[in-house]
């Protein structure tokens, strides 16, 4: 009985979680494919089975192989901004040219733009980017810009704003991990390269990246993943639009599901999202185990 | 030592507790979350943190079988723009005559169709909904709303009942109509002496105010919640008798020379850059709060919303006309109206409370009805309300004047799956606005997407 305790002892400590694991994320995502995999789900009480239908369906939307596309842009300007500001920030904050003081304060500041919800940034940025609002005011100064400029309601650059609204808010995350990252790094390494003549770009090309390499692929990861999900920054800056300039893939799952109430097609275009999550996850989870290594 | 432990251990497993205590009512679900300030229409563009999550509470169940102690749980979004306590107090005062207790199920506008498709789906949707017109057809098509008829709802007392293939699923309890706000500043400003009356006269104001530097006319295309191209755009068209439906009822866009001459105005305007700046992503709601902030001429918004615009010198009247249109003008209107849940187990007592809405518990008491409407500036549905309007503002008094020698439409409502094809439409609108689509090619195209709805 002693030896059962033992052996059931961690999976009895497991157990509630697993439980509530099970119910709330499990129960629900299968429940999704299995809308995926029906005709009318949740409208009509008696879905007919379709298979795959719902998928070569969506494969042929044009408006979702847009959405896809608009996503791609933002998730790679996003994470490529991301590593490249939160690299900047992490080398300036681990400077040995400024006081802790002043480093502290810094770090508070930089760190801001992500302690904020997305509705806060939203609301922000919405204020601000108005054609009345403070950043045509403060640009007007430059002939192009006027006080009408439109930012969010250009079909041009929306996307663009919104992307650079997401790295904004994105680059603390970046930032911390980092700068975490290049304080375990030690100092002697440096040193050593200094005393053989390498320059500062030689030293953080061969010294600091190759270092921060596990961080920066874990954090990169985690980010293509949050990136590729992201849906109430754009909700509520944009819409979606203008005319489905911003229209990322979860904001057209979204709409498929609340507007067209078409819950299989929303389920399909989900669980397809669901599978590139899962294949990122793997990779995260095998650089994780190698870091370990 | 083995106290301590003991107590360590008690700790450690209460936490444990608490924690799985605390997770699994957030996994239930949330109740109401209030919303902020006035107007029908989507607050701050913001569906909320998490938008199919804003649903009504909690375990469904309306309790108890007939007789006293039935609890009706009535999901809408006027406790969140009403003043606070003002619902509760109707639904005390009915527990008082009647015994039936009604709880309020309080989420903003932009959630509340999410709370009850949501509710639809995992059982656990309230007895009474509000619904919002463009709602009606896919809640009937999902078999949400039941025949408000044979459920009781008494309809002599509502003027309006809305049907769906004959059967009468909801009925509106205020009508809201959609005046056209003139901010006179601004118009005195600009040198223009009088509110305009005919397109002409809107065209030639809103250049001469855009040329003062002020932003004339507002046009919400924002597609979060795609009602400016019902609001504002048919709402200029309804007012000069220019309609989307022909005589047989049936919905012709294509080739309808009426709307064609309605969108040649608006692109006029938009040429003229007489449109607010930043149409297609404006909501409602913030078109409404930059007229508040005096920042637009000519704003069309909900008859609600006018207490924002206290602080303004404003005046609230009918949308200018197409130059000759002689006849009477149709006012976009939208409603707070209330259904039936088909899972209501207590069917009988939710028409009661609707009927008690309308017109108290005999049947000639619409003072419930009359003080909504004069509270949210509003026009009762009851036939038996007399609403007092005499604290009301004047712009609305003088308003409520021009709204009784006209007439209300809104040819959206019912319509199946009506957001997308709002949305597919203002997209087109915008599209065509900007100079990337003809006219002709703009109104095929929403004679496809009206054609297709709901199939």
């Amino acid at each position: 009985m002693d030896i059962l305790g033992k052996k059931t002892a961690p999976y009895r400590y497991l157990l509630p979680t697993l439980i509530l694991m099970t119910v709330f994320m499990v129960v629900p995502i299968c429940m999704v494919i299995g809308y995926s995999l029906v005709d009318k789900a949740v409208v009509s009480k008696n879905p007919a089975f379709v298979g795959l239908a719902n998928y070569g369906k969506l494969f042929s939307d044009t408006t979702y192989w847009s959405s896809v596309s608009n996503t791609i842009i933002f998730v790679v300007v996003s994470v490529i901004a991301h590593l490249v500001l939160g690299m900047l920030f992490a080398l300036l904050l681990n400077s040995k040219y400024f006081t802790t003081r002043t480093k502290t304060i810094a770090r508070v500041i930089y760190i801001l733009p992500w302690v904020f919800t997305a509705s806060v940034v939203a609301i922000l940025w919405k204020l601000m980017l108005q054609p009345s609002g403070i950043v045509n005011y403060i640009l007007s100064i430059f002939p192009q810009i006027s006080r009408n400029t439109e930012w969010l309601s250009n079909r041009s650059i929306a996307l663009a704003v919104v992307c650079f609204i997401n790295i904004w808010c994105g680059y603390p995350f970046y930032m911390i991990s980092i700068l975490a990252g290049l304080q375990g790094i030690s100092e002697d390494l440096y040193e050593s390269a200094a005393i053989d003549g390498a320059t500062a770009v030689k030293r953080f090309k061969y010294i600091t990246v190759p270092q921060l390499r596990p961080i920066l692929i874990s954090i990169a990861m985690l980010d293509f993943i949050w990136t590729l999900q992201s849906f109430n920054v754009i909700w509520m800056l944009t819409g979606g639009g203008p005319v489905n300039a911003t229209q990322t893939v979860s904001i057209y799952i979204y709409k498929l599901a609340f507007q067209k109430v078409n819950y299989s097609m929303a389920a399909t275009a989900a669980t397809v999202l669901l599978l590139i999550c899962v294949v990122i996850a793997i990779f995260y989870v095998k650089q994780q185990k190698k870091v370990r290594e | 030592m083995k106290g301590i432990s003991i107590m360590k251990k008690g700790i450690a497993l209460s936490l444990i507790g608490v924690m799985t205590a605390s997770l699994v009512a957030c996994g239930s679900g949330s109740g109401s979350t209030a919303s902020s300030s006035s107007s029908k229409a989507p607050e701050s563009s913001k569906a909320s943190e998490s938008p199919a999550a804003a649903e009504s509470s909690s375990a469904a169940k309306t309790t108890e079988s007939s007789g006293k102690g039935i609890t009706l749980k009535f999901q809408q979004w006027w406790g969140a723009e009403l003043p606070k306590g003002y619902l509760d107090e109707i639904c005390s005062k009915y527990e008082k005559e009647t015994g039936v207790k009604v709880e309020l199920l309080t989420a903003p506008w932009s959630d509340t169709k999410t709370a009850i498709t949501a509710g639809a789906t995992n059982g656990t949707i309230a007895d009474i909904v509000s619904v919002d017109g463009a709602w009606l057809s896919e809640f009937v098509k999902m078999g949400i709303l039941t025949d408000t008829s044979a459920a009781g709802v008494n309809s002599s007392l509502a003027s309006d009942v809305w049907k769906v293939d004959g059967k009468g699923y909801v009925v509106p309890i205020l009508n809201f109509a959609y005046p056209m706000y003139v901010n006179m500043d601004i118009l005195k400003d600009s040198g223009v002496d009088a509110v305009p009356t005919t397109w002409s006269e809107l065209e030639a104001a809103c250049k001469k105010i855009t040329a003062k530097g002020h932003s004339a006319f507002a046009l919400n295309l924002g597609t979060t919640n795609a009602n400016g191209i019902q609001n504002v755009f048919m709402g200029t068209g309804w007012a000069s008798g220019i309609k989307i439906k022909d005589d047989s009822g049936a919905y012709k866009t294509k080739g309808n020379a009426d709307l064609t001459s309605l969108a040649e105005m608006f692109k006029k305007l938009y040429t003229d850059k007489s449109l607010y700046p930043g149409m297609s992503t404006l909501e409602e709601s913030e078109m409404t709060s930059n007229f508040a902030a005096g920042n637009c001429a000519f704003t069309i918004a909900s008859a609600a919303t006018m207490s924002q615009f206290s602080k303004l010198n404003f005046e609230a009247t009918t949308i200018p006309v197409k130059d000759g249109y002689k006849d009477k003008s149709g006012i976009c209107y939208a409603s707070w109206a209330v259904g039936i849940t088909d899972s209501c187990k207590n069917k009988k007592e939710a028409a009661d409370f609707i009927n008690y809405l309308l017109g108290g518990k005999d049947g000639t008491d619409g003072s419930a009805s009359a003080g909504l409407a004069a509270t949210m500036s509003a026009f009762p549905n009851s036939t038996v309300a007399k609403p007092d309007y005499s604290a009301a503002p004047k712009q609305f008094q003088s308003y409520y004047e021009l709204y009784k020698k006209n007439y209300v439409i809104n040819e959206f409502i019912g319509l199946p799956n009506a957001s997308d094809v709002m949305t597919s439409m203002t997209n087109d609108l915008v599209k065509y606005l900007e100079g990337d689509m003809n006219t002709d090619t703009m109104l095929t195209n929403w004679q496809g997407y009206l054609d297709a709805a709901g199939k």
